[in-house]
């Protein structure tokens, strides 16, 4: 599942692109769907291809690997990326990075013990703190959150409203 | 450099309103009073632009070559809204990515398989389809909270009710927005296909005490706008 911010003529172009690039993949290689690392791969060569004429997006790349690990690739708008455990782009970015600093690699704890490991419903609920937070103070963050749970079992879709303000 | 203001649009149950005054400006100058500013495209859908005219004329140029190319090929399918709005999305965005965008926000109404249509497309290639109201220009801020507040109330309208809040929506759009006009038309996109309606005046309220001086008497007479 990849999903972008900012300049959204260029995010819908891109996720087209995307689409139909994995569309292909699979005609031609026997319904094989791709892993999330050939996407990602593929994502920051497409986004480098347009390095003198970027696609204006920071896009966020999150699935489930071969080892049935999560996964999340952030992405610069010409395409650097690193496998991460968690990542946010947009406007709000500033206000959910340090949320997500500190209650998942445990920064800025006393006796932290480690980074967290998270159940389904934790990560689900830590997220929607994170978009309420960034809600108060972001003029541009409101209404309402979709929110795609990723699994081995496939992809599980949410709506959760926000203030409307 | 002939312009228009901001365009509406209201879905209602069993089809879609599109509305616009009817009024080019040159600047600030009311040039050309009397301009169908709504375009029929093919036989299930309407569009309207604020912006550049001349950008929209060529728009709808461009439009009616593209009804006509499929019409040629006979194939008993004809282009609906979807199709008028994805193509026009790409025309958007690709002039934009070559540097010469087309100064218009269009919106595309219609109806098509069973379902009304209503569609929005920036002169940077956004486009997205809206489930309620849509409103562009200056009328995105003055009339889209009134039009989301109709519908929000009364999601199922009926045409009259829709009628009178696109034209509640016009009259607040004229006496706010002062390259607006009096005159204007909606497009009616149902099953049965698209109704531009001809060119009506609003009814505006001008007899305040505080408009009333002997020089500006042809303002508050009747009949006038």
């Amino acid at each position: 599942v990849s999903t972008q911010s900012t300049w959204k003529s260029d995010r819908v172009a891109l996720h087209k692109n995307i689409g139909l690039r994995v569309q292909w993949y699979e005609y031609q290689n026997n319904g094989a769907i791709p892993g999330v690392r050939s996407v990602s791969q593929m994502l920051s060569n497409m986004l480098y291809y347009r390095r003198f004429f970027p696609y204006y997006t920071f896009n966020l790349l999150a699935g489930v690997d071969e080892n049935g690990e999560g996964v999340v690739f952030g992405y610069d708008a010409v395409g650097c990326t690193e496998p991460q455990k968690y990542g946010c782009s947009g406007s709000g970015n500033a206000l959910i990075e340090p949320i997500l600093d500190n209650q998942v690699l445990r920064q800025h704890q006393t006796k932290a013990g480690g980074e967290a490991d998270f159940t389904m419903q934790e990560a689900v609920d830590l997220i929607k703190d994170a978009f309420t937070s960034a809600g108060e103070r972001d003029i541009y963050t409101g209404d309402s959150v979709e929110i795609f749970v990723i699994s081995k079992d496939g992809v599980k879709q949410e709506n959760f409203p926000l203030k409307r303000d | 450099m002939a312009s228009g203001t901001g365009v509406i649009a209201l879905k209602y149950n069993g089809g879609v309103l599109l509305a616009s005054d009817t009024l080019l400006s040159y600047g600030s100058l009311a040039r050309y009073p009397n301009i169908q500013r709504i375009k029929q495209v093919g036989d299930k859908t309407a569009i309207a632009a604020s912006g550049d005219y001349a950008d929209f004329q060529y728009i709808a140029n461009q439009l009616d070559e593209l009804i006509v190319e499929d019409q040629l090929q006979d194939d008993g399918v004809s282009l609906g809204p979807k199709e008028v709005h994805g193509w026009l999305s790409q025309l958007m965005y690709n002039s934009r990515c070559k540097f010469e965008p087309l100064l218009n926000t269009v919106l595309v109404t219609g109806f098509q398989d069973g379902k009304s249509f209503l569609g929005f497309v920036d002169s940077i290639g956004t486009h997205f389809t809206c489930e309620d109201c849509m409103a562009t220009g200056l009328a995105s801020h003055l009339a889209m909270p009134l039009l989301r507040k109709k519908f929000e109330s009364n999601p199922a309208m009926s045409r009259e009710q829709a009628i009178e809040a696109i034209e509640e929506a016009l009259t607040l759009m004229f006496y706010r927005d002062c390259r607006a006009f009096a005159k204007y038309q909606i497009a009616d996109c149902t099953a049965a296909g698209v109704n531009i309606s001809a060119p009506r005046l609003l009814n505006t309220k001008w007899d305040y005490k505080g408009f009333d001086f002997e020089v500006t008497k042809l303002i508050t007479l009747p009949g006038t706008y």
